[in-house]
């Protein structure tokens, strides 16, 4: 039998390519054991995937992995383990979406998934029916909602409860740093922005457990009616705003604020409604409030849509261009701030991985996954039971300020010599991006800061 | 406040409101008037005509109103579909009434998987979004556009239904569809076309009314509990009555939300509805309901 040349060549290439064939899935075979081999730790994540809010947590959180498993991993009993992120989107972030959405996810999570720990939880109601799931099944689950429930929760039963921690600054606690910029804020416009005065304040906040501790059952009763009272504001309205307004708008809300002669507006809203809040809040005709002359009020607050700035979300777009001069409050570096060594470095990471902002949460959620990881190590042990004590000494300095945890695993907030959480305050400005302008670090020093004729002042200093 | 300071923005809120809801809502009596079954998907339509736009004229950049044509022609052909499909599987009303509402819920999934479930889509507006003064209340143009191509609309709809031979038709079917089929009347027929009008009524709602707010999964809900409620209030299938009850509805949100301090607003409707079942359990068109409980 004779080959010819062509055919020897044929020949000769077919068995060639059958070689590098064999040898990349030789390899591919060798490197699919040596992943099946890997040792896991799973941490289970109950999110609201339909928005940005969750998106940007899980992004945060695997952040952090990604950093912890490229350096190796946890070791535990000289065995690496790998962090592995097992989400479940919850649609939390819409109000009508119904707790039973959480209390799915996190029972599939356990019992299914059979996640070791859990990391995760936005609005205030999912994480207070999320709670005792996670007590039932000792499982350690580090939350985000801002409800004070959530330590009431540890404090009533801790051996029963002891499982859960707040690793957000609930809102008390944020309502003490909150409470201090509107002080300084309107003096700066008083001094040296605006030369007004401006003391009519309209509270709203979104029906929501959160947002309870602020403002109570509405009017003089509510518990920031007071102390907005004391520093010389006059609450002219506070209540709560629906989340399906009378005929789809907030105009018959705004008619009754510009009535009331309201000068500025002070919301608390974390859902998905205030883009449109704050849409009628601009095209609304203001010419009947005789405070302002017509103007629109100055509005700020904590509104987390408003953080939200890059490619999966545009606040700006969404309110289509009316949060123009909007001031958000929040948490962490969701801007360039030097909170803690750490603050800048997560802000650039996050940024050149995803091309968006951080959010309020995202600092927090980040430093969860390496406290946590820092407590297993400690405790040598996947337990939950075993790796509580760890957590409970968690001393970490974060992006977003110092982690420690008080008895009823509630964060503790130090706000001396200077806020060991700090708040801090950005603007929307016409340009449609949003500015750093003020933190509790420095609460006397505002930058960047839009007057509402566009107007742009670099730095001022309030005297008290 | 003084007495002007709430009744110029009771007044002219509650018209606009009102108009708007009638709007959404006389489809949705209309059909349960000719066919004796509440269309639960009608809330889904509204939010399928929304979606629609988004992708053609936000994603595709296809130009607005060639974006409107698609996505009418398209809720019709969904709409229709969902209503014929179930109906080839059984004619039970209550088995009926059951699919449609999970159809609906099932298009939320569908588009919450399709568009990612974002929430923030924006959809572009015929209007502009700036606000004028009216007796010292703001007013926004979309809005006050929307109210004035409602009350079009709806005396569109009227003429057809009490001025023409077809609306005779439609008004016959409705009253006794066996007699009508008796006398000749094709009351599928009637029932394919006032489905249609139906679907393109809440269609056109939707293309006024959305772009002043977001595109979500979820918000088909708020158009059908106002078209759930208005239909109670005014008697089911007594369409004459929409229109009065779509007033009730929205007058009632707007005085609580100018008189009750505490926000009661998500919850008018429902509390609304309670109380008419209660006290005009026929509604003020005094439909006939008949017992199914001896």
């Amino acid at each position: 039998m004779s080959y010819s040349k062509n055919s020897k060549i044929v020949i000769s290439v077919v068995i060639a390519v059958i070689l590098v064939a064999a040898i990349i899935l030789g390899a591919y075979y060798i490197t699919q054991s040596q992943t099946s081999s890997k040792k896991y730790i799973l941490i289970g994540m109950p999110l609201p995937l339909n928005s940005p809010i969750g998106i940007n947590m899980l992004d945060s959180a695997q952040l952090a992995v990604n950093q912890i498993n490229g350096n190796g991993g946890v070791i535990i009993n000289g065995t690496h383990y790998y962090l592995k992120i097992i989400s479940y989107d919850t649609e939390e972030a819409d109000p009508s979406i119904p707790v039973s959405n959480g209390i799915s996810a996190i029972t599939a999570l356990i019992t299914q998934d059979k996640v070791n720990f859990l990391i995760g939880g936005y609005r205030s109601d999912v994480v207070d029916a999320e709670l005792p799931i996670a007590a039932q099944y000792h499982t350690i689950y580090i939350t985000f909602g801002a409800d004070p429930e959530i330590s009431t929760f540890v404090a009533e039963n801790y051996t029963a409860h002891k499982y859960i921690f707040n690793g957000f600054v609930n809102a008390t606690n944020q309502g003490v740093q909150y409470g201090a910029l509107p002080v300084y804020m309107l003096l700066a416009y008083k001094e040296g922005l605006l030369k007004q005065n401006i003391t009519n304040f309209a509270i709203l906040g979104e029906q929501a457990a959160w947002t309870k501790v602020d403002i109570g059952n509405g009017g003089t009763s509510s518990p920031l009616y007071k102390p907005f009272e004391e520093v010389g504001f006059n609450v002219t309205y506070i209540n709560y705003f629906p989340l399906s307004p009378p005929g789809g708008s907030y105009d018959s809300l705004f008619s009754q604020l510009a009535n009331l002669n309201t000068q500025a507006i002070y919301i608390l809203a974390a859902g998905t409604e205030t883009p449109l809040l704050v849409s009628n809040w601009d095209s609304f005709n203001w010419s009947a409030d005789k405070a302002t002359n017509g103007m629109k009020p100055v509005l700020m607050g904590a509104d987390v849509m408003a953080e939200m700035e890059g490619k999966t979300y545009d606040y700006f777009n969404a309110t289509k261009g009316g949060c123009n001069g909007e001031f958000t409050f929040g948490w962490g570096p969701m801007l360039p701030i030097n909170i803690t060594p750490s603050s800048i470095p997560f802000y650039n990471e996050f940024y050149s991985n995803y091309s968006f902002n951080p959010i309020f949460e995202d600092g927090f959620v980040y430093s969860a996954v390496y406290y946590l990881t820092q407590a297993i190590e400690k405790a040598q042990s996947l337990s939950s039971n075993a790796v509580i004590p760890y957590l409970e000494q968690t001393n970490y300095s974060g992006p977003a300020g110092l982690i420690e945890f008080s008895s009823s695993h509630g964060l503790i907030i130090n706000l001396k010599p200077v806020p060991s959480v700090p708040a801090v305050a950005m603007q929307w400005h016409k340009d449609g991006k949003l500015y750093l302008i003020w933190s509790s670090l420095n609460p006397l020093t505002f930058t960047n800061i839009q007057l509402p004729n566009g107007t742009v002042i670099p730095k001022i200093t309030v005297i008290l | 406040m003084n007495f002007f300071s709430l009744f110029f923005p009771i007044i002219i809120y509650g018209i606009l409101f009102g108009l708007n809801y009638a709007l959404i809502s006389i489809g949705f009596t209309l059909v349960f008037g000719v066919s004796k079954i509440l269309n639960l998907s009608y809330g889904a339509l509204y939010m399928t005509t929304a979606y629609m736009i988004y992708y053609f004229a936000v994603m595709n950049n296809l130009p607005l109103v060639i974006s409107i044509i698609f996505s009418i022609i398209l809720t019709i052909a969904i709409g229709l579909g969902i209503f014929y499909t179930i109906l080839k599987f059984t004619i039970n009303p209550m088995i009926f009434m059951v699919t449609m509402l999970l159809f609906a819920l099932l298009l939320q999934y569908i588009y919450s998987y399709l568009f990612g479930g974002q929430v923030g889509l924006i959809i572009p507006s015929l209007f502009s979004n700036i606000s004028i003064s009216i007796f010292g209340v703001s007013v926004n143009l979309s809005l006050l556009s929307s109210s004035i191509i409602s009350v079009f609309l709806l005396f569109i709809v009227s003429f057809w239904i009490y001025k023409t031979s077809f609306g005779r038709k439609i008004r016959a079917t409705a009253e006794d569809p066996e007699i009508a089929e008796l006398i000749g009347i094709n009351t599928k027929q009637i029932i394919l076309i006032v489905l249609s009008v139906s679907i393109l009524l809440v269609s056109i709602a939707s293309i006024l009314l959305v772009p002043m707010q977001e595109v979500t999964p979820t918000m088909w809900v708020d158009p059908f509990v106002i078209a759930f409620a208005v239909s109670i209030i005014g008697g089911l299938g007594k369409f004459e009555w929409a229109i009065p009850a779509a007033f009730i509805v929205s007058f009632a949100e707007v005085i609580s939300q100018y008189l009750i301090p505490y926000n009661v607003s998500d919850i008018v409707a429902f509390i609304i509805v309670i109380l008419f079942i209660i006290i005009f359990p026929n509604g003020i068109g005094g439909a006939k309901v008949e017992s199914w409980i001896s």
